[in-house]
C-alpha cells in the first residue's frame, strides 16, 4: 500500500470524528526534520544490539531445568521466615513435609521420651500437695479478707473521727469568727461615741468603787484630764454632793 | 471422667472438692511434664505445678464450656512457665531479647532428676538452643502429640505460624544433630 493510500484511509477514519481536522498537517504535533526517513534504520540498529547481547552471554548447563526448583526453594524459605516474623499462614510443600516427617519418625524411634525423672512416688503425693496448697491459699485469703474488713472498719472509724474533728474545728472557727465580729462591732460602735459622751455617761451611771469605773478612768485619763478645765470647782462639788 | 462432668460438679459447692480431685488425677501428670520440659528443673516444675493448679481452682468457675478444658489448662501452665522463665532470665542478668533457653543447659546436666541417655541429652540440648516459641511448639507436637489447631488454641497463634515454627525447629534440631555427630 502506497503512502498516498495510507493518508487517504487515515482521512476516511478522521471523517467520522467530529471537530478533528481531516488534514494531518493541521495537528499541533511536530517531529524532527527527516524523522521518519531515519526511523526504520534506528529500529534495525536496536534489534541488532539486542540480538548481539543475547548471544554473547552463556548459561550453566541445565540452568533453566533447575531454575524453577531453586526459585520455589527460595520462596519457601522466605515464606517461613516471614511467617515466623509476622505470624502469616504458609503452606509446607510436600518435599519438605516428607523430609520432616521421616526425620521426626526416626528421632521418635530413637528418643521417644525426654529423659526427665521425678522423685519416687512424686505423683502419688502431688494431688495431696496441691490440695494442701489450695487450703493454705484459702485460709490465707480468709485471714486477709478479715484483716481487710478490720482495716476497713478502722478506716471508717478514722474517717468518722476526721469528720467529727472537722465539725468541731468548724464550730470553734464559726464561734470565734462571730465573737471577733461582735467585738469588732462593739469597737466600731465605741469608736463612733465621742469620748466626752462616754465620760459623762460614766459620771452619771457608775457607782463609787466600781472596778469598771476605775479602769475606764485610767483608759480615758487623758480625755478626763483634758476636760477637767471645763468643769468648775463648784460643779465638781455639786457632783460629789449629789453622788455621795 | 468427662471434662463437662468435672466442670458441672465443680460448679456445685458440695461436690467442688471431689470435682477438683478428679481434675487433678486426670491432668496433673500431663501438665507436670509440659511444665518440666519447659523449665527443666524438677523443683521449679514442682513449685509451678502447685501455683498453676491453685490458679485453676480459683478460675475454674469462670471457665467457658466452649473451650477445651485441657487446652485451657495448657494455656495457664504455659503462661506461668513463660513468666517464670522471664523472671529467671532477669535474675541471671540475661537479656529478655535473648530468646533461647541456653541458660537452662547447666540445669539439665546438673539435675539429679535427669536420667536420659546420650541421645535424649542431645535432643534436650538441641531444644535449649531454640527460640522459646519454637521450643514450645516442638515440645507440644513431639512429646504431647497435640494438633496444630490445639496448639493454636493454647498459644493464640495462627496454625500457619505454628507450622513454620515447628518446621524451623525441626530443621535446627537436624542441623544440631548433624553438627554434633
Amino acid at each position: 500500500m502506497s503512502t498516498k493510500d495510507n493518508r487517504s484511509n487515515h482521512n476516511d477514519d478522521l471523517k467520522g470524528i467530529q471537530g478533528i481536522s481531516i488534514n494531518p498537517m493541521d495537528t499541533p504535533f511536530i517531529v524532527p526534520e527527516n524523522y521518519f526517513d531515519f526511523l526504520p534504520a534506528k529500529i534495525q540498529r536496536r534489534i541488532k544490539v539486542i540480538e548481539d547481547t543475547t548471544s554473547s552471554f552463556t548459561l550453566p548447563e541445565g540452568y533453566f531445568d533447575s531454575l524453577s526448583e531453586r526459585i520455589e526453594a527460595k520462596i519457601e524459605e522466605s515464606e517461613f521466615e516471614n511467617a515466623e516474623e509476622q505470624n502469616n499462614d504458609l503452606a509446607v510443600d510436600d518435599y519438605s513435609f516428607i523430609k520432616e516427617i521421616s526425620f521426626i519418625s526416626e528421632l521418635k524411634s530413637k528418643i521417644p521420651a525426654a529423659g526427665f525423672e521425678t522423685p519416687p512416688s512424686y505423683f502419688e503425693n502431688l494431688t495431696k500437695k496441691i490440695e494442701e496448697s489450695i487450703k493454705e491459699q484459702v485460709s490465707e485469703e480468709s485471714v486477709v479478707s478479715i484483716h481487710l474488713q478490720k482495716e476497713r472498719k478502722v478506716k471508717r472509724l478514722t474517717w468518722i473521727g476526721y469528720a467529727a474533728a472537722a465539725c468541731i474545728a468548724f464550730s470553734i472557727g464559726a464561734y470565734a469568727f462571730f465573737q471577733l465580729n461582735s467585738v469588732n462591732n462593739f469597737q466600731k460602735k465605741l469608736h463612733n461615741i465621742s469620748e466626752n459622751e462616754i465620760v459623762s455617761y460614766l459620771e452619771y451611771y457608775t457607782e463609787p468603787g466600781d472596778v469598771t469605773n476605775n479602769i475606764l478612768e485610767t483608759e480615758f485619763e487623758g480625755a478626763v484630764q483634758t476636760n477637767k478645765a471645763k468643769f468648775s470647782e463648784e460643779d465638781i462639788e455639786a457632783y460629789l454632793d449629789y453622788s455621795i | 471422667m468427662e471434662d463437662s462432668i468435672i466442670i458441672e460438679k465443680f460448679s456445685n459447692e458440695k461436690t467442688r472438692d471431689e470435682a477438683f480431685n478428679l481434675l487433678l488425677k486426670k491432668y496433673q501428670q500431663r501438665i507436670y511434664w509440659h511444665v518440666r520440659r519447659l523449665v527443666v528443673d524438677h523443683d521449679d516444675a514442682d513449685d509451678l505445678i502447685q501455683d498453676i493448679f491453685v490458679k485453676v481452682w480459683k478460675n475454674l468457675s469462670n471457665f467457658r464450656a466452649d473451650a477445651q478444658l485441657y487446652t485451657w489448662l495448657y494455656r495457664i501452665a504455659t503462661n506461668e512457665c513463660i513468666t517464670f522463665l522471664n523472671k529467671k532470665k532477669q535474675y541471671q542478668n540475661i537479656s529478655l531479647d535473648d530468646d533461647s533457653a541456653s541458660y537452662l543447659a547447666e540445669t539439665l546436666t546438673t539435675s539429679s532428676y535427669f536420667n536420659g541417655n546420650q541421645a535424649q541429652l542431645k535432643l534436650q540440648q538441641a531444644l535449649l538452643t531454640l527460640p522459646e516459641k519454637q521450643r514450645l511448639v516442638f515440645n507440644m507436637k513431639y512429646f504431647d502429640d497435640l494438633k496444630y489447631e490445639e496448639i493454636s488454641d493454647i498459644l493464640g497463634t495462627s496454625v500457619g505460624a505454628l507450622k513454620a515454627s515447628y518446621h524451623l525447629a525441626v530443621k535446627k534440631i537436624e542441623h544440631f544433630f548433624n553438627d554434633h555427630d
